[in-house]
């Protein structure tokens, strides 16, 4: 589903919070809205959720305007940066809530998708933080959402369990299809997540691209860098790429680059033309390509 | 041995008064019936006003900010910390202006002074402790209100609505000089009926009341604890089986 806001502004009291924001998805696509604490991307989060309502502009699901329903009535569902489980139900319980009609045989499924086999009868507290927020993850995705928001999950993760979660949704939305929009502050994240990335400040959306792009352009990527410095050309003996059910072309991988902790790869195409695909650990999909390092 | 001393000084600061408080024939009448019934029809009553206004001043008070919501809860909280009792005088020629006094209602109205201000401190806490974030997660869940607050708010606020009703019943049960001020003797509940009779020397009415007086609060708090087990029971048994109830 695509996701359309329009000349979005947001007031509390006197205090303008946000101003002119325009932001476009594209079905199936993840977006990152980035920008220091304060920016205002929270609180776009949760006007685009309903949990707030804008001040003025217009916020489309599709072909419909959703500006004024309310949250339960848009199809969307929601990851915080806690689980919140809830305590008096177990896993399976916690999972139903999100999607009451579930048959036991796709409980199961979803369980086996988040990794949490035979953990349906556990209670809350028995699971690891990241175990919790997998469950979390499977209760938002099992309903079959439109719209996926996810409100900095990975906070209370540490490194590799935050790298984990993050290769985790994107497998799973990109099966599903569904539009995700994440909101962090952390870079990494969001050139692990995102196709296109948003920068947020004061309110104000000051840049908006592609995370290679991005992390060369945007001051709050630092710097940036010159790829052609500092990628390191690859001899692909431990590099494979095939091609997904969109396409039968098969790229050559060139070179790798790891920036702010994520591996991006420039892949080559047939004709000549050259991409920049990123992959986060070790499953990525985009583009129509699935790029893996083995081994 | 840390056990038994536990266990000991239990039984030595609580059961054994108890025991002593067994009376040698228990006594009913009429007065006595009517005296029961008022203090159950007050108890609910309070307990459900308590309920309905704490929850939502403490969920105002726990998530919104401003000069409005300061001031409303400090006055809110003034019972806290002015008597009622020095009030109370002042209470009863303005209810006896209204038509209030002696009355059911009157004593319902001026019972809340004393217990309101801890409802509403325990709900805000309750709330808080919940976090705004678990209740917009809940919205987003589920959209119809009263199924939200079935399987999810109240649930989740168990041990708050349980110490609300229990403290609301303690305070309300022990409640004398404003029954009696009030209710004029004509509103007679449990109160009434233990003061006198440990003035006058009673023994057998004063053991017979104050179990009452005991009794009562424990009878409300597990007649709860039975209600909430069952709701959550529920909560769970449909929730386990609600792919069966809408696959029929």
């Amino acid at each position: 589903m695509e996701v359309t806001i329009q000349q979005v502004n947001k007031r509390f009291g006197s205090k303008r919070v946000l101003s002119d924001i325009d932001v476009s998805i594209a079905s199936g696509q993840c977006v990152a809205l980035v920008g220091p604490s304060g920016s205002g991307k929270t609180t776009l989060l949760r006007l685009i959720a309903g949990l707030e309502r804008v001040t003025s502009g217009m916020i489309q699901f599709g072909e419909r305007d959703v500006t004024t329903l309310s949250p339960n009535q848009r199809g969307v569902t929601m990851m915080f940066q806690r689980s919140l489980l809830f305590p008096h139900l177990n896993v399976e319980q916690n999972i139903r809530l999100g999607a009451k009609q579930l048959t036991p045989i796709e409980l199961e499924s979803w369980l086996h998708r988040v990794g949490l086999e035979g953990r349906g009868k556990s209670a809350v507290h028995e699971l690891s933080g990241g175990e919790q927020q997998r469950a979390s993850l499977a209760r938002a995705l099992a309903s079959q959402p439109d719209f996926l928001l996810l409100d900095e999950p990975f906070s209370s993760l540490d490194v590799p369990r935050r790298r984990e979660l993050r290769t985790l949704i994107r497998k799973l939305t990109e099966e599903q299809g569904v539009t995700t929009l994440l909101v962090t502050h952390d870079r990494e994240e969001a050139m692990a997540m995102a196709d296109i990335v948003y920068v947020l400040e004061q309110g104000r959306i000051v840049d908006h691209g592609t995370p290679i792009t991005l992390s060369q352009t945007s001051p709050f990527f630092g710097e940036g860098i010159q790829i052609e410095e500092t990628w390191h050309p690859l001899t692909a003996v431990n590099l494979v790429s095939r091609p997904t059910k969109e396409t039968d072309e098969r790229v050559t991988i060139t070179k790798e680059l790891i920036q702010y902790g994520v591996r991006f790869y420039e892949v080559e195409r047939a004709s000549g033309e050259r991409l920049v695909l990123s992959s986060d650990e070790t499953i990525h999909e985009k583009e129509g390509y699935i790029v893996r390092k083995e081994g | 041995m840390k056990k038994t001393s536990v266990i000991l000084c239990v039984v030595l600061l609580f059961i054994v008064p108890l025991i002593g408080l067994i009376p040698g024939e228990w006594t009913w009448n009429l007065r006595l019936e009517a005296t029961l019934g008022t203090t159950v029809a007050m108890i609910c009553a309070v307990v459900l006003l308590n309920h309905l206004f704490g929850y939502m001043a403490g969920k105002a008070i726990a998530f919104q900010t401003g000069k409005r919501i300061r001031m409303a809860e400090f006055l809110i909280s003034l019972p806290l910390f002015v008597p009622v009792l020095l009030l109370s005088f002042g209470l009863y020629l303005t209810w006896i202006r209204l038509g209030l006094a002696d009355r059911f209602f009157g004593v319902l109205l001026v019972l809340l002074l004393p217990t309101l201000p801890y409802t509403v401190r325990l709900y805000t806490n309750g709330f808080q402790a919940l976090g705004e974030r678990m209740l917009e997660q809940m919205v987003l869940l589920e959209g119809n209100r009263f199924k939200r607050w079935f399987y999810l708010t109240g649930p989740m606020l168990r041990s708050t609505l349980q110490s609300v009703t229990l403290l609301v019943t303690v305070i309300t049960i022990s409640q004398y000089a404003l029954v009696a001020l009030i209710g004029g003797g004509i509103v007679r509940m449990i109160a009434l009926e233990v003061f006198p009779a440990y003035s006058g020397n009673s023994q057998e009415a004063a053991r017979q009341a104050t179990l009452w007086l005991i009794g009562l609060p424990v009878l409300f708090y597990a007649l709860q604890a039975v209600i909430f087990s069952s709701w959550i029971r529920i909560v769970r048994r449909r929730l386990n089986g609600s792919h069966d109830t809408t696959s029929q």
